[in-house]
């Protein structure tokens, strides 16, 4: 198991990381960081379609959703 | 006839090449991301510590992606990356707040006008030390 970081900005944006690495967006630090201990191999496929997978936290556990909205019919 | 000072020193008889192991090590890969929108920046901190605080010597192999982790994104050389609309600082490894018995590296990363952007960067760390209870924290 490793720990994924989700970090939460002032300005409501995310940020995340693994293996603890620290992250300042625009000269600031995280008003909030949540550690959840997720599958390493799940980590990696987060981090590998960044942009496209939203990481949450339900019942303690990490969920992957795409954020790829569906095409107007 | 002429004392002997000392006793003979003992000569190889055989001379054979011993290597010293195991020496380099390296350490999981660590991950960060984020989204940038034109003239934002991030401040990626990767630090190797030796817990025991003992010396550790950590050269850290870094990559930085824009958007998914594909060669074509990679920052710099990536086939769909333009390199004139993001700004790169480092990266090194920062004389202030290292003590010796750990390793900080920053990269410093600006997207100029590439419009909103997901930021990654990997690392693994290549490291020398006599004690293994090392981490990158």
């Amino acid at each position: 198991m490793s720990k994924l970081r989700i970090m939460s900005f002032k300005d409501g944006r995310k940020a995340y990381s693994s293996g603890g690495i620290e992250i300042k967006v625009n000269k600031e630090e995280p008003i909030s960081v949540t550690e959840i201990n997720a599958d390493e191999n799940q980590i990696n496929e987060f981090f590998a379609n960044a942009g496209e997978l939203e990481a949450n936290v339900v019942d303690g556990k990490l969920k992957l959703r795409s954020v790829k909205k569906k095409p107007i019919q | 006839m002429i004392d002997r000072k000392g006793q003979r020193d003992i000569l190889p008889f055989a001379i054979k090449t011993r290597s010293l192991g195991d020496v380099i090590r390296r350490t999981d890969q660590a991950e960060g991301s984020t989204t940038l929108a034109n003239g934002e920046q991030v401040v990626f901190n990767i630090e190797t510590i030796s817990k025991a605080g003992v010396r550790v010597l950590a050269l850290p192999d870094i990559s930085i992606y824009i958007g998914t982790v594909t060669t074509t994104n990679q920052l710099p050389g990536g086939s769909a990356i333009d390199e004139s609309q993001w700004q790169v600082i480092g990266p090194w490894q920062d004389l202030a707040s290292t003590d010796g018995n750990n390793v900080r590296t920053i990269v410093y990363v600006r997207n100029i006008n590439a419009g909103s952007s997901v930021v990654t960067l990997q690392v693994k760390s290549r490291l020398i030390t006599n004690r293994l209870d090392v981490t990158t924290a």
